[in-house]
């Protein structure tokens, strides 16, 4: 029933239904007509046969006379006679009225006239009828004898005679009327079969019109139907030559079907993908974990009952990289997306309509966006770092952390060294300037390259710890001084835009050297002119800073702090030291609040601070309320990380104990931190120390206090110490 | 039947409009108990973590699908494992929806179901 009701086949359905009702009607008609002419046929013989009986009846009158006359019976002729009478007049009877004749000779069932065929109508049949009644009447009786005794012989003769005078008068009417019917009878025949012809002819006509309506409007309608398809093939192929995407379609096999569009040989760098499996291509390009998934993906979007929308987050092939070999020889790293939709006929899934988009761009543009966020909320964070940062203080700072790193760069680039041990040295010494650029960046509060110091320092005991430092080892550490190199260089920026808009100080711009140079004079006057106030703002931050995470609350005493006593060329190093100093405090001297409370203290630990001159020499007093100097912790430290003999340690002196603080890679600390844990920074302090010849000692009491004492001589032969 | 580990997702999906005009919501904590409940309530409409202690997602979409192959089960979930996520929808859930989602996500992501039933039947 489909076929009927699809209106593409309903047209040449009634065309070839019309075809063969027409064939048929023609044959139909043939097939009765022909049994027709042979009724008509029949007739025909039987008219003419009449027109003989007419004359063949007379004549054997005449005989059945001239016997009776001659012999005086005549029973065979007489039965002649009847014969031929009953033969007309049964014909006669049936073309008036109907009947079946049945004839003789040609077999007793032949049907020689059908019992329809009736031709009641005819003026010469019925003028024959009239004629032949009064004939009939004086023929009967002589018949109707089928044996003459002598004795009825001349009256069957006087009979006869006047049968035959009757006959001979009408004779001539009788043939001439038979004759008519009988040309009646042909004509009426001629007439069907002419009929017939036309029938036949205009039937055939129609059914042979009819053919050629459906060959040349069917053939038309193909003609344009294939110029539609071929139109439409021709747009398809030129879509699919001319598209950037890849589009192919996937069947339940997962076999690409024979139709894609050009580019798909670019994007998988393949010639020909047609019949291929999808996923045995896919293969080279991802990972097997990646393949197992594309593969339950593409099985679970062939099934039924899921929704395709929302199973498209599950995707696994939304952005596969790959390596493509690129025509100037390395490879180019690209990035394909593929997209699939399910493809229905008649509401049952056969395809997947897959869509291959190359989205390196895309992906370039978005990775480029997010780094772009990650600078921009990079250069927040460190304007957020610095905006409290006096700007001349800042750039003079960065631009001794620039100086500081040229300097650690002039010690990675030293070709002279080729052994392990001199590698070491210089490591130790990089290692004590990236520590003191960490503890100025945590002292200024600037987070962000404490941050980078931290990780800087975790490059070079990184390689420190190795057992044979070689030459190669230095490129990373070469790497992250040129990142460190670009971030302060970044910071400067800022900075600079800072100094330029003038909002902090209205002063003329301090170069670096002066920041530090103002006379000493008395302190009241040091107050109002704003250095001291600068310290002790630095200090306190540090503090404070140190602090942060650590669970600790810390305070700072400058009740005897006088920066008046400190001379110029001794600043740099006392708040170098001062950083040190204070971070470790605060890093393994100062309890946590709790801890504290439980001991009896106040949950604030405090560090003083304190400046003097004793004979010739400036002395710096920091001192903590904290936990003391466990000497037992220092010994288990030595035995356990250090490996050295216990004997050897427990006859240690104090002094000597001491001592070991102070040496590179030395830290009881359990972990690491920005603030402690890698052993540098008393370590510096020392170097620090040596270079200007200042002295230091260490007071402690446990549970109590920590005290460290420096001393520098207020003048030196030569001003040459570390900055 | 909301069946996740979280009470905050599960009211977080409880509130929402498609799920808050529902006749009866009913929810579940982890697998087992939601086999249980499934087994008594017969709810046409099943929102599934995949993470959950007892019985995973996985094993409960297996078993609810068993009682019953005409729930709708829609899969809510990071998107942390795919393969564990088509695995569920291979044993017979219809959908999957990513945390974080926003409620008209959800609304989204359920009315679709619906409707795909509802030209199925």
């Amino acid at each position: 029933m489909k076929i009927f009701q699809s209106s593409k086949y309903y047209e040449i359905i009634i065309s070839v239904a019309l075809f063969i009702v027409l064939d048929a009607g023609v044959l139909g008609l043939n097939y009765f007509t022909s049994y027709q002419i042979a009724d008509d046929a029949h007739a025909i013989h039987l008219s003419n046969r009449q027109t003989s009986l007419t004359q063949r009846i007379l004549h054997e009158l005449f005989q059945v006379r001239d016997e009776l006359e001659y012999e005086g019976t005549a029973d065979e002729e007489i039965e002649n006679l009847g014969r031929s009478f009953r033969q007309f007049d049964e014909a006669l009877d049936a073309f008036i009225y109907g009947a079946a004749l049945i004839g003789e000779g040609q077999g007793q069932d032949t049907l020689l006239l059908k019992s329809n065929y009736i031709f009641n109508d005819s003026k010469s049949l019925l003028a024959l009828k009239e004629k032949w009644k009064p004939y009939r009447s004086r023929i009967m009786p002589i018949i109707y004898h089928s044996y003459i005794p002598e004795s009825q012989s001349n009256a069957v003769l006087a009979k006869t005679k006047i049968a035959i005078e009757l006959g001979r008068a009408i004779n001539q009417d009788l043939y001439r009327l038979s004759n008519q019917f009988a040309n009646e009878l042909e004509m009426v025949a001629k007439e069907k079969a002419q009929r017939l012809r036309s029938v036949q002819a205009v039937g055939i006509l129609l059914a042979v019109l009819n053919f050629f309506v459906i060959l040349f409007h069917f053939l038309k309608k193909l003609k344009i139907s294939d110029k539609r398809a071929e139109k439409a093939k021709k747009e398809t192929s030129e879509i699919l030559d001319n598209v950037n995407e890849g589009l192919f379609l996937i069947d339940i096999d997962e076999n690409i079907r024979p139709q894609y569009s050009a580019s798909l040989r670019r994007l998988l760098f393949k010639e020909e993908v047609a019949g291929k499996n999808f996923l045995s291509l896919l293969k080279p390009l991802v990972d097997e974990p990646t393949l197992q998934t594309a593969k339950d993906y593409l099985g679970v979007m062939f099934s039924s009952h899921v929704n395709h929308e929302l199973i498209q987050d599950l995707n696994p092939l939304n952005d596969v990289e790959i390596q493509m070999p690129s025509g100037n020889g390395p490879f180019d790293t690209r990035h394909l997306s593929f997209q699939f939709s399910p493809v229905f006929d008649q509401k049952k899934l056969v395809h997947l309509l897959t869509t291959v988009t190359d989205i390196t761009l895309q992906v370039k543009l978005q990775n480029e966006l997010e780094q772009s966020k990650k600078n921009t909320v990079r250069q927040i964070e460190q304007l957020t770092s610095i905006i409290h940062i006096e700007p001349a203080i800042l750039m003079a700072t960065l631009n001794k952390f620039n100086k500081i790193f040229d300097e650690i760069n002039s010690l990675l680039r030293h070709s002279t060294y080729n052994k392990h041990h001199q590698f070491k040295v210089r490591l130790q010494e990089i290692a004590r300037l990236a520590h003191k650029v960490k503890g100025e960046s945590s002292s200024l509060g600037l987070q962000t390259m404490e941050t980078q110091m931290h990780q800087f320092e975790s490059l070079l005991f990184g390689v420190l710890d190795k057992k044979n430092i070689e030459g190669n080892d230095f490129l990373p550490i070469t790497i992250g001084l040129n990142a460190l190199h670009i971030h302060v260089r970044s910071l400067l920026e800022i900075g600079t835009h800072f100094k330029n808009l003038e909002l902090v100080y209205k002063d003329a711009e301090l170069k670096e050297e002066q920041v530090d140079t103002l006379p000493i004079v008395n302190p009241a006057i040091i107050k109002q002119n704003g250095e001291a106030n600068r310290w002790e703002v630095f200090i306190e931050r540090l503090t404070k800073d140190s602090a942060i995470g650590t669970g600790k609350s810390v305070k700072v005493d400058l009740t005897d702090f006088d920066l008046s006593i400190i001379p110029s060329h001794l600043k740099d190093v006392i708040k170098d030291t001062l950083v040190q100093f204070i971070r470790n405090a605060v890093a393994h001297g100062i309890e946590e609040k709790d801890e504290r409370i439980k001991i009896g203290k106040d949950s604030c630990g405090v560090i003083s601070i304190k400046t003097k001159c004793e004979n010739d020499d400036v002395v710096v007093v920091v001192r903590d309320d904290g936990v003391g100097i466990n000497l037992a912790s220092i010994k288990e430290h030595l035995i356990l990380k250090n490996g050295i003999d216990k004997n050897h340690v427990d006859g240690l002196s104090k002094s000597k104990l001491l001592g070991y603080l102070f040496k590179s890679g030395f830290s009881t600390s359990l972990s690491l931190s920005p603030l402690s844990g890698r052993g540098v920074g008393l370590d510096l302090v020392r170097s620090t120390l040596n270079k200007s010849k200042g002295k230091i000692s260490v007071g402690s009491e446990v549970g109590q206090y920590t005290e460290f004492r420096v001393r520098f001589p207020l003048v030196l032969p030569h001003s040459e110490y570390a900055a | 039947m909301i069946v996740d580990d979280s009470i905050v997702v599960r009211r977080k999906i409880h509130r929402s409009p498609l799920v808050s005009d529902a006749d009866c919501v009913i929810q579940a904590k982890n697998g087992r108990e939601a086999i249980d409940m499934f087994s008594h309530e017969h709810p046409d409409f099943v929102t599934m973590d995949l993470t959950m202690p007892l019985i995973d997602g996985v094993e409960c979409v297996k078993e609810l699908v068993a009682i019953n192959p005409n729930v709708l089960i829609l899969i809510i979930s990071a998107l942390s494992d795919k393969s564990t996520a088509l695995k569920a929808i291979r044993f017979g859930a219809r959908g999957f929806l990513s945390k974080p989602f926003t409620e008209e996500q959800l609304d989204t992501a359920i009315g679709k179901l619906l409707r795909m039933s509802k030209e199925r039947l």
